[in-house]
């Protein structure tokens, strides 16, 4: 008989929570905790806000000086490159910085050599924030050690803007997936999900920055990115924010990934979570 | 002895991620010719985190990567990256790689033989804490390890992080007064087990429960003692500059009767005798100006099933107190007692008439402390554990940051409180 097992943990700064189904709860929950261990490990070891983390040991480090990296880095950074260049720089890892004086710092000004395995800081300013993938990365690494374990229906959520589905619940397509403050639902099985808007209803101004210019994202828009793993759907959706709607088709069709869509784009938000949908439906857009 | 097949899971990533650009260039990483050569024995999670964090200092090349279990050795060879040797056995890889070093992260039980063969084969050695299962097995890797002049260096990272050498400085220098108790706690909501790849009635599950949850088997580990106490035993041991003199420990399975043979449940106490710092020049209390040793107890606890206290230490001491942890410090200043002067003698008394309001706000555990002094440091105590273990092997420097004599010293009072644990009485250190 199948049975559900929750698990959850407060890391990648957010409530990240795991729904397991099987037929051993102790097996599921030990594959569960194992599965946010390794969160745990992304977040310490990429998050720019902890002091201990590689991500601030990079970004403490001086202009000019090449940094050896592990090759797991090695390997992220080479799909961030690849991501920034594909998406003409709208996903950016280092969006955010200023250099000295106050101009907006790109990728651009960091020297990667993946062959070398090496990161050299160009101009002073430069900080990685992979707040734009680290959660879909974190949840890629969570499914490698779920499908290692032999769980085959689970539901991963980090924070309720990434979530990744493998398989489904029984007698279900998919897993439900709920978008309350526009009162949507729909269902996931085998494939990730990320949602990026430009603000919460309680922010004034964006936290996320366009890269090229480094000012806040104006507006109220909401993308919702479906792909086959979680770390393109976050690299996507926060990328779609950031690139003109005329242009996401485009943007869309330059990525290998057959399960790429867009499932929503919203370009006007309610200011509140109580709000009433807007009047017009949200589209689903296909490839 | 060979490389994992090169369909690996990161080549997958790199694939799986749409962006078909710089893979190719990841994969193509060139060969690496850094002059120290390390063998990695063990690639569990711990073991897979040491390799990580040695791939990103320079001139330090991983050789190999040794691990009995599948699924462990492909995962620390991902680490290791593409040119390292990996195997089954590391006996055969240390003869043919002649490390300079290697590193130890295997389970308890294993640790004494695997030192010693690493000793014997001429490698300096980073050993995991505890440094191994028994007294008996601690004395022979002392002999071994002396004998050959091997460096040496254990697994007890904490002395290198920044927090807990601010806080030393601070104890050492008498900023705390005197040291009262200390308080330490391990606290975690988990069951503490990794899943395994097979079914319960599967022939296999019993040795495969045993090799990938081995702390939890009674004569693989002593449990949350080696794995967790072991590193608050030394730090505080280090942090007032003495072992305990003697320890109590109750425990039980008491929250996850899953067939595990070691407490889930862990309380010890602790003494340590302690020499007094220097009395401040002014203000100094009579309980300052004593200078004879005196006792001061250490509680610790580890419960698994509540993570609200986390992984933390409180030292109290008559003039402050420090809450610890591996990434913030704060210290709290203590009101101390202070001698008054003969004129002053009625101001005094008349404070002492409104006494009671003040005393109950002090015995108040939610009552404003003031703002504390905080510690936040830089850097990531692993990774300077490890750079100062390379830095010792280049200059051939066997004063590494905690040598054999504390690995043993450490073994020794953890062994003391898994006694303790069965016999239920106060053991010597």
């Amino acid at each position: 008989m199948l049975e559900t097992v929750r698990c959850e943990r407060l890391v990648l700064g957010c409530r990240c929570e795991l729904r397991l189904v099987g037929d051993d709860r102790v097996h599921l929950r030990a594959a569960g905790e194992t599965a946010l261990d390794e969160i745990s490990r992304i977040d310490a070891w990429l998050s720019c806000f902890r002091h201990d983390s590689e991500t601030s040991r990079i970004n403490r480090a001086d202009v000019g000086e090449s940094l050896r990296i592990d090759h797991e880095l090695n390997d992220l950074l080479a799909v961030c490159a690849a991501a920034w260049q594909t998406l003409d720089g709208a996903f950016d890892p280092v969006a955010g910085s200023r250099g000295e004086d106050g101009q907006p710092l790109t990728w651009a000004d960091l020297e990667f050599d993946p062959s070398r395995r090496r990161l050299t800081k160009l101009a002073n300013g430069v900080r990685l924030d992979f707040g734009g993938v680290g959660k879909g990365y974190a949840l890629d690494r969570a499914r490698r050690i779920l499908l290692a374990a032999g769980v085959e229906r689970a539901l991963l959520n980090a924070g309720g803007s990434s979530q990744l589905a493998l398989g489904s619940p029984e007698n279900s397509a998919g897993w439900p997936i709920a978008l309350p403050v526009l009162d949507l639902n729909w269902e996931l099985a085998n494939a990730a999900l990320s949602t990026s808007a430009t603000k919460h209803p309680t922010q004034k101004v964006s936290d996320v920055l366009t890269p090229q210019t480094g000012q806040p994202l104006e507006g109220e828009r909401l993308v919702t990115v479906q792909a086959g793993t979680a770390t393109l759907a976050e690299i996507l959706s926060t990328a779609l924010l950031v690139i003109p709607s005329d242009r996401h088709a485009r943007a869309i069709r330059s990525i290998e990934d057959p399960q790429v869509k867009i499932v929503l784009r919203q370009q006007q938000l309610p200011t509140s979570r109580s709000a009433t949908p807007p009047p017009h439906s949200p589209r689903v857009v296909r490839r | 002895m060979s490389n994992p097949p090169a369909s690996s899971s990161r080549r997958e990533f790199l694939q799986s991620t749409g962006f078909a650009a710089m893979s190719s260039l990841a994969m193509a990483a060139a060969g690496e010719d850094e002059a120290l050569r390390v063998l990695a024995i063990g690639c569990g999670s711990r073991g897979c985190e040491l390799i990580r964090t040695l791939t990103t200092i320079d001139d330090v090349s991983i050789v190999g990567v040794a691990d009995p279990y599948g699924p462990h050795l492909e995962r620390g060879w991902q680490y290791a990256g593409p040119f390292a040797s990996s195997g089954a056995d590391y006996r055969p890889m240390l003869e043919r790689l002649k490390p300079d070093a290697v590193i130890v992260a295997t389970p308890l039980d294993t640790h004494a033989e695997i030192v010693i063969d690493a000793a014997t084969a001429g490698a300096a050695v980073y050993c995991e804490k505890l440094l191994c299962y028994s007294l008996e097995e601690a004395n022979r890797i002392a002999d071994s390890v002396n004998n050959r002049e091997t460096i040496f260096q254990i697994g007890l990272q904490l002395r290198a992080n920044a927090v807990y050498r601010q806080a030393r400085a601070m104890i050492e220098t008498g900023l705390l007064g005197k040291i009262v108790a200390v308080d330490c706690r391990w606290h975690r909501q988990t069951a503490w087990r990794r899943p395994i790849p097979v079914k319960r009635d599967d022939p296999e599950y019993r040795n495969l429960d045993r090799e990938m949850n081995w702390w939890l088997y009674a004569d693989r580990s002593h449990g949350l003692l080696s794995e967790f106490a072991s590193h608050q035993f030394d730090l505080i041991a280090w942090l007032l500059g003495t072992p305990p003199r003697r320890i109590m420990a109750t425990g039980g399975i008491d929250i996850f009767r899953d067939g595990r043979e070691v407490a889930d449940n862990v309380t010890c106490v602790a003494d340590f005798v302690l020499e007094p710092p220097p009395a401040p020049r002014r203000g100094a209390s009579v309980s300052e100006t004593d200078t004879a040793p005196y006792t001061a107890r250490m509680t610790w606890s580890s419960v698994q099933g509540n993570g609200f206290a986390g992984a933390s230490e409180t030292i109290y001491g008559t003039r402050g107190t420090l809450r610890l942890s591996p990434v913030r410090g704060e210290l709290y200043r203590e009101a101390p007692e202070t001698s008054v002067a003969w004129t002053d003698q009625q101001g005094a008394n008349a404070a002492l008439v409104t006494a009671g309001k003040t005393l109950k706000e002090a015995i108040n555990p939610w009552a404003p402390r003031g703002k504390p002094l905080e510690i936040l440091p830089r850097g990531n105590d692993t990774r300077d554990a490890l750079l100062a273990f390379v830095e010792a092997v280049r200059s051939k420097n066997r004063q590494t940051l905690c040598g054999i004599d504390d690995a043993i010293a450490n073994t020794r009072v953890t062994l003391a409180a898994r006694q303790s644990l069965v016999d239920q009485t106060w053991v010597n250190c």
